[in-house]
């Protein structure tokens, strides 16, 4: 054994161990010389073997120099050459003996102070070679054995026995630049090796800075010569990183084929040779394992890298696939001499890279963050910090998951927190796992967590947390909103841990589908489908949109509920607020009454509709569909057909608007039947006139001949104002009306009307309900009886029909070409005055009395009265109003005899008349004679014949 | 008997020649290894204390010229600005980031700059710059990461990067990148 060369009693002990330990270490780490197989480029060596700087000793370090130097040629006696002593050779280049091998190198060194993520302060002084090893190893926190390679790999110190200067002045080859001269700088042993152990921890502090990262891939080259070509390397850790930032090149092909000799013109050396020489120097550069105990306590240790960590527990040894080692037992002084770890548990941590692992029973390592080492009940903040070699050592099982099972375990569960939930079926696996891997664990690692029970459904909360939906495998928050209008009655509460190791999806849409086309809205705790693209997007705010896509399992965990095919909604908790909702929420009058057809939403619902916008208003309720030409009005939750534009006229307030809808939202509306101009409501009749309405008595209605009173609400006529009752004559636009058993007769001559009492104060309804009144003819001065059998004519006046006795009456009265319309009889019965005298009539208003003929009045001076009224029995002139006699022309005023065309004049006396016998009777009491028509004197009742005188 | 003791000397000589023949091949017939190491089981921090290797001591000797060339050097520096020896090690899209890594084989200095000139016929040229500073052996050019929407146009365009310091200059030859 290459032991038995070293005689220091006091380190017989150590080595003494170190060989008992050789003996216990795993075979598979247990290689003597370097292999080319075991170098990986990527890999080449651990951070826990590079950064461990208390690995030896500076007695230690002394001892392997001696070892490796038996013999200094200090004076350069040996042949260099054939012809050459190593002197002579030497004196030649500037070289000259005697030299100083490094076991006896001595230098006197300055302090250093302490950087911060690069060396501590560094004390001088006057030390060996190996002090100066050490020291700046502990100092950097470098492994003094990478530095005793370094030493070797740049100017082979460690063997060299008859070293020259510039082999210490540039020992590390730091500041050493190829085919260039070194810097100054950085001459000297100390400086070499401090610079050189610095510059490595500079690579790990501001390892961004530098060309080649760990963690990542990294293009490195075979040789300066970039024509070698290159190969893309994962590099593992920082200290490969670190070596290829110190040596840029890699190992090709035939360097490693020859691993201690030359290669081909494209190798490059550095590298291979420092992995090379560090195992066969030191052992592995990925470690080794096994265990260790004190002869006097219980604890077991792993031992590996040179320092030994206490196993938790068996269940940690367990977990560490560790079990099958055997235990070394040692007396205490021995297990001292290793460096303590902390206390090895199942969850470890490389304190290099901060990586989480957990142990499986089996001996694999799980990569695992923090949330998922929470999640399996573990405290990551608690992990043991171990040596990357002690997980080379396992077996790599892959991320740990939240999803296991375990050979015969007939299930499949969720890790909650700690607790084992069972899935029931495959698609509540889905929902929950999604893509996760499902991790088959072994049954004592699936024992070691506790039964719970199974996963329901996707809608989720956190205990004392959030509320989720889970979606193939991801966690979607629930908002404050949305969290209201999903259904939350049966949640599935899962633990912080689980909620956290879940994938993170968006926020939950109220929008959802599944598989299928339907866009669903989610609101009071149930699934809405949405009818069309349209409708959806009225329903967004700003139009912008999200959907959630559920499963089909996860869809059908929201319970339906009535599709949405209009934008008419209401607030389900107070129907009084109604919307029409198009990107924003639209407040609707009453009288759309949308509860009767809209979307029943929840308040939480409509806030996330969007903002309140502007009312919608249609005067009457008047809709029409976009498109279409159909006019509705609403009436109590229905639209009822505008049957013509008549109708329409009548009932729109010229100043109003139709508010026009999509097609969808006017057909979501019911129909309800035609609405005309005649309406009731509450028993009560209704003529509507554009924005007023009149009632109609029953009387009215017949006289007019209002017909076919369609019932509407009492909302409907809240858009009009309500005139009163409707009189049975009235003025509409320019026309007098007056209604005569089942339709009316108008006029627009205001005289004429005031004949029939048409003047004052009269309604004023619009001249379109005229179009719904049958008509019955204009009102006229003459009428007559509508009944055939009738032949009266009267004579209207003051609203009276007064009968005309004759023909010869009727024109002594003015009927020329007036129309002589027809009325009822009923309102003739109702309105009949007393007969036309004929001829005479008093102005009921100034007593003035008028012979009537021809359309002409003729006044009947005072003096004359006798003449044409009589005296013993006197005629009763028919009183006429102003107005009647307003329509005649005034003519000259009556005479004491008259004249027609017909031969002969006659006198009148005592309201008759008689033939005048001769010229001289006539001239002397009668002349002059008034010239009238002869049915005036027709009229004129004959009397006593006049004595000639 | 003469033939005898003939016989037992052949038989002597003969068992000593096949000794020494097992010995050369259990000691010499592998140069690669060490003879103290040759089979010998050893694990983490086992060190080696055994003397060096045939390789190890020819290490120092091996060692010589090299200096000697080294000194030759030192003692005949190149006067005035020497030619800066580029080396890319990557040049490479990495998702919508383009980055080049490089350094200077030749020099080792803090404050140059290195220049990165992306150029294609009919677009302008992409320009960007990083300090150099010093590594264990060379002067490092800091990682240039230039964002893909800095192009204006996807395709090959011919890279050429170079350095300039008051002691060294120098440039690559244009090689063409694809910016995908």
């Amino acid at each position: 054994m290459i032991y038995k060369q070293y005689k220091l009693k006091s380190r017989l002990g150590y080595f003494l161990i170190v060989a008992f330990t050789l003996f216990v270490t795993i075979p598979n780490s247990s290689v003597s010389a370097a292999v080319a197989t075991d170098f990986k480029a990527g890999n080449i060596m651990n951070d826990s073997i590079f950064f461990n700087s208390s690995t030896m000793n500076p007695a230690q370090i002394q001892a392997f120099l001696n070892a490796k130097l038996p013999t200094c040629d200090a004076n350069g006696t040996k042949m260099y050459n054939s012809t050459q002593t190593r002197a002579q050779y030497g004196a030649s280049t500037g070289n000259p003996a005697p030299y100083t091998c490094m076991k006896d190198y001595v230098q006197a060194t300055q302090s250093k102070p302490a950087e911060p993520g690069l060396c501590s302060a560094y004390t001088g002084g006057t030390k060996s070679s190996s002090q100066i090893i050490h020291d700046v190893a502990q100092a950097c926190g470098v492994n003094p054995q990478v530095l005793l390679v370094l030493l070797q790999k740049e100017q082979s110190l460690v063997t060299d026995d008859w070293p020259w200067k510039i082999q210490y002045r540039s020992a590390t080859g730091f500041g050493c630049p190829d085919t260039a001269p070194c810097d100054a700088d950085y001459y000297g042993f100390f400086n070499q090796v401090y610079h050189g152990a610095r510059i490595y921890k500079k690579y790990s502090r501001d390892a961004a800075q530098y060309n080649y990262l760990a963690g990542r891939n990294n293009s490195i080259l075979f040789n300066p010569n970039s024509s070698c070509g290159s190969s893309t390397l994962f590099l593992d850790n920082q200290t490969t990183a670190g070596l290829y930032n110190y040596t840029p090149y890699q190992p090709n092909a035939s360097a490693l084929a020859n691993l201690y000799g030359s290669g081909d013109s494209c190798s490059a050396y550095g590298n291979r040779n420092f992995w090379r020489m560090f195992s066969d120097w030191f052992g592995s550069t990925s470690g080794g394992v096994s265990l260790i105990k004190s002869s006097s306590n219980a604890t077991i240790y792993v031992l590996y890298g040179g320092q030994k960590q206490p196993l938790a527990s068996l269940d940690a040894l367990r977990a560490w696939g560790l079990g099958a080692l055997p235990v070394t037992t040692m007396d205490d002084a021995s297990i001292a001499l290793f460096p303590t770890r902390g206390v090895l548990t199942r969850v470890a941590k490389n304190p290099y890279n901060s990586s989480l692992y957990f142990m499986a029973d089996s001996g694999g390592t799980y990569d695992a963050l923090p949330n998922m080492i929470t999640n399996w009940g573990y405290d990551p903040n608690s992990a043991s910090l171990v040596g990357d070699e002690l997980i080379a050592f396992t077996s790599r099982l892959g991320g740990l998951s939240a999803f296991i099972t375990a050979p015969n375990a007939g299930a499949i569960y969720a890790v909650d927190g700690g607790t084992l939930r069972p899935f029931a079926n495959p698609e509540s696996l889905q929902t929950w796992a999604g893509t996760s891997t499902i991790r088959l664990v072994s049954t004592d690692m699936l024992n070691s967590l506790s039964a719970g029970q199974g996963l329901g459904t996707n809608q989720a909360q956190q205990v004392g947390g959030g509320q989720y939906v889970i979606n193939n495998g991801k966690i979607l928050p629930l908002d404050a909103d949305t969290s209201v209008i999903y259904p939350r009655t049966n949640v599935t509460s899962i633990s912080s841990g689980l909620a956290n190791v879940l994938q993170s999806g968006e926020p939950a849409s109220r929008f959802v589908r599944g598989p299928g086309g339907t866009i669903y809205l989610v609101d009071n705790g149930r699934k809405h489908g949405i009818g069309s693209l349209e409708l959806l997007f009225a329903y967004t705010p700003n139009g912008i949109l999200s959907v959630t896509h559920f499963t089909e399992n996860e869809l059908s965990q929201i319970p339906d509920g009535a599709a949405i095919g209009t934008r008419f909604a209401y607030n389900i908790s107070d129907t009084s607020k109604q919307y029409y909702i198009n990107n924003g929420l639209h407040t609707t009058s009453d009288d759309f009454s949308v509860p009767s057809y809209g979307f029943a939403i929840s308040p939480t619902g409509l806030s996330l509709a969007g903002q309140q916008k502007g009312p919608i208003s249609c005067s009457q309720g008047l809709i029409q569909a976009e498109g279409s030409a159909g006019i509705f009005i609403l009436d109590n939750g229905v639209r009822r057909p505008i049957g013509s534009l008549g109708i329409l006229t009548s009932i729109k307030n010229s100043a109003g608007n139709v508010c026009v809808f999509k097609p969808g939202d006017v057909a979501a509306i019911p129909v309800g039947s035609p609405i005309g101009a005649f309406v009731s409501n509450d028993g009560i009749n209704y003529l509507l006139d554009q924005n007023n309405v009149y009632s109609v008595s029953s009387q009215t209605a017949t006289t007019l001949g209002l017909s076919g009173f369609q019932t509407v609400s009492s909302t409907f006529l809240t858009n009009y104002e309500n005139r009163g009752n409707l009189a049975n004559s009235f003025k509409a636009g320019i026309y007098y009306v007056l209604g005569d058993r089942g339709g009316y007769h108008l006029t627009t001559d205001a005289a004429i009307a005031k004949l029939w009492g048409l003047s004052g104060t009269l309604q004023t309804p619009s001249a379109n309900v005229l179009k719904f009144i049958p008509s019955k003819g204009d009102l006229s001065q003459f009428a007559r009886s509508s009944d055939p059998n009738s032949e009266t004519i009267y004579l209207i006046d003051n609203a009276k029909f007064l009968p005309i006795g004759s023909l010869d009456h009727l024109f002594n009265a003015g009927l020329s070409n007036q129309v002589v319309s027809s009325y009822s009889p009923g309102l003739i019965g109702e309105n009949l005055g007393v007969e036309w005298h004929g001829y005479l009539a008093r102005d009921n208003g100034t007593n003035t009395v008028y012979v009537l003929q021809g359309g002409n009045k003729h006044p009947v001076p005072s003096k004359l009265i006798s003449n044409w009224v009589g005296t013993s029995t006197p005629a009763d002139p028919t009183a006429l109003s102003p107005d009647f006699l307003s329509l005649l022309r005034t003519g000259p005023s009556v005479t004491k005899s008259i004249e027609t065309n017909a031969p002969g004049i006659f006198g009148i006396d005592n309201g008759k008349k008689a033939g005048i016998p001769n010229i001289k009777t006539y001239d002397a009491d009668y002349a002059p004679a008034l010239f009238v028509t002869g049915r005036l004197l027709n009229s004129i009742p004959n009397g006593p014949a006049i004595t000639s005188r | 008997m003469k033939i005898n003791k003939t016989k037992a000397v052949i038989l002597v000589l003969s068992g000593l020649l096949m000794l020494g023949s097992a010995f050369y091949l259990i000691n010499f017939s592998d140069k690669g290894q060490s003879i103290s190491e040759k089979n010998t089981v050893r694990g983490i921090n086992d060190v080696d204390y055994g003397p060096p290797s045939e390789e190890e001591k020819d290490a120092g000797d091996l060692r010589k010229p090299s200096n000697v060339e080294q000194e030759k050097i030192e003692s005949d520096p190149v006067s005035g600005t020497r030619n800066a020896e580029i080396v890319i090690v990557d040049s490479s899209q990495y998702d919508e980031v383009f980055e080049i890594r490089s350094f200077i084989s030749n020099i080792f200095e803090d404050g140059g700059a290195c220049t990165a000139t992306f150029s294609k016929v009919g677009s302008s040229p992409v320009v960007t710059s990083s300090a150099g500073t010093t590594s264990a052996t060379t002067t490092q050019c800091g990682k240039m990461s230039i964002p893909i929407s800095s192009f204006a146009s996807k395709g090959e365009w011919q890279l050429k990067l170079s350095y300039s310091s008051p002691a060294a200059n120098g440039e690559t030859l244009n090689r063409s990148v694809e910016i995908k």
